[in-house]
């Protein structure tokens, strides 16, 4: 008996780091019902820069911090300018960099780095 | 004689004994191990392992595709609808239809993602999303994409169209001041009238930087299918040069820029459609799109010609 338990035991340890194992690495539980602030990284950059199309639109500032919060950033302007200046440091499509720009500024976080990227409208007013 | 004197070898075994001895039970070598025990130990604790990894302690997940997003029918909680409109914004200012339907595609909306977002439209708005006028933008932004691609919704219906400010020209009578007429026993008018120049007024509360309307339509076999657009300030005394104008059909568009004849008028561009096509007018970012499609209809002229219908439209400004 005691020769059976001793094997249920290992087996047992065995099997549950396998089991482990499997669950983990090789065939991960996969979400269907994932909140956005889950969103891989690529998403969420791409996320964002449609939100900051939908405010080169609207210009609606309170708009585009509500939309941007269901990415769950605690605090969004800081986000965004911290995304548009790794799009500035990595060299990102001009036209991407000139919308988180205009949004990062809507956002009062206008950074010496951005200044050559604002666009001024064919009006001479800045949008 | 030798061979006598050999004695012959013994044999391995005796007779009487058998080749080898049956181990009894407490004879056999003893291996510390149960099969079964092990085996039922294994099965057990796989299935305990992947118990845990799925549904207890599972991985969290931080590399999420859009399709994975949370949907349902609770449509506000649904977050693959809020994906959605962020892309019809998106498409609302950058007029990308093949990247608009790239990122629908990742969301794996079903057969018909153009449908697929008509519905999601009727459900947000019978939601009281578009209580807000961030909500409204947003859900009139989703009805001017499917729309664009020929779909349909009850939201067709039950969101009001975009109140475009339709210019009225009136004659506006204004007093000229003249000589107070010497006194006579005949009453006479105080003051004569003049008309003077055409003022245009807007008829309701300008709410976008720009407001666009067609302001009249015309058959020409010179002028064949053009949407003449006339860029304008304040008032509509001048014409603004470089503003950027976009015309949207199905399945294509194209933005242009205002004062390129500047012959013509400084804020004056044109667009030549095709005829049958239905095209949407508005000026990305600075005003809402023109309520009514304008459609290049066939025409007759006035010598009887057939040609395709024009359009004259006006972007006013709004603000001094």
């Amino acid at each position: 008996m005691i020769r059976f338990l001793i094997s249920l035991i290992i087996g047992g340890l065995v099997g549950l780091g396998g089991g482990l194992v499997y669950g983990w690495v090789i065939d991960k539980a996969e979400y269907i019902d994932s909140p956005m602030s889950g969103l891989a990284q690529s998403y969420q950059n791409d996320y964002t820069l449609m939100i900051a199309a939908g405010y080169a639109v609207d210009q609606d500032v309170d708009a585009a911090i509500d939309r941007l919060r269901r990415l769950g950033m605690d605090n969004v302007p800081i986000y965004v300018q911290e995304m548009t200046e790794r799009y500035i440091t990595n060299s990102g499509d001009i036209e991407d960099i000139r919308l988180l720009v205009a949004l990062s500024e809507g956002l009062g976080r206008l950074t010496p780095p951005m200044e050559r990227f604002r666009q001024l409208n064919p009006t001479g007013d800045s949008p | 004689m030798s061979q006598s004197s050999v004695p012959p070898p013994p044999p391995s075994t005796l007779p009487e004994q058998p080749s080898f001895r049956q181990a009894s039970k407490y004879q056999q070598r003893r291996f510390g191990i149960s099969w079964w025990g092990l085996l039922i130990g294994l099965v057990l604790g796989v299935a305990g392992g992947i118990y845990l990894s799925w549904v207890q302690f599972p991985v969290i997940e931080t590399e999420t595709r859009p399709d994975q997003l949370r949907g349902g029918e609770n449509i506000l909680g649904n977050e693959k609808v809020h994906y959605v409109v962020a892309i019809t914004l998106a498409y609302s200012h950058d007029s990308d239809l093949g990247l608009a339907i790239q990122r629908l595609t990742d969301l794996e909306l079903g057969n018909d993602p153009l449908q697929a977002v008509a519905d999601m439209t009727c459900n947000l708005l019978n939601s009281g999303y578009a209580q807000t006028s961030a909500g409204l933008r947003a859900v009139r932004s989703m009805r001017t994409f499917y729309r664009l691609q020929g779909r349909s919704s009850c939201a067709d219906d039950l969101i009001p169209d975009i109140v475009s400010t339709s210019i009225v020209e009136i004659d506006v009578p204004t007093s000229t001041a003249t000589l107070p007429p010497p006194p006579s026993k005949t009453p006479s008018s105080a003051a004569t009238t003049t008309p003077s120049g055409l003022v245009i007024v807007p008829t309701t509360a300008p709410q976008r930087e720009y407001e666009g309307s067609v302001f009249s339509t015309f058959c020409s076999t010179e002028l064949n299918g053009i949407i003449e657009v006339y860029v304008r300030d304040f008032g509509n005394r001048e014409g603004i040069p470089g503003e950027r104008v976009r015309v949207q059909w199905e399945g294509g568009s194209s933005i242009f820029v205002s004062g390129l004849k500047p012959e013509r008028d400084p804020g004056y561009a044109d667009f030549q459609m095709e005829s049958g096509v239905s095209y949407i007018v508005s000026m990305p970012g600075r005003s809402d799109p023109i309520a009514s499609p304008l459609v290049a209809d066939r025409c007759t002229t006035d010598t009887g010609e057939e040609a395709t219908t024009s359009y004259r439209v006006a972007f006013v400004r709004v603000g001094g």
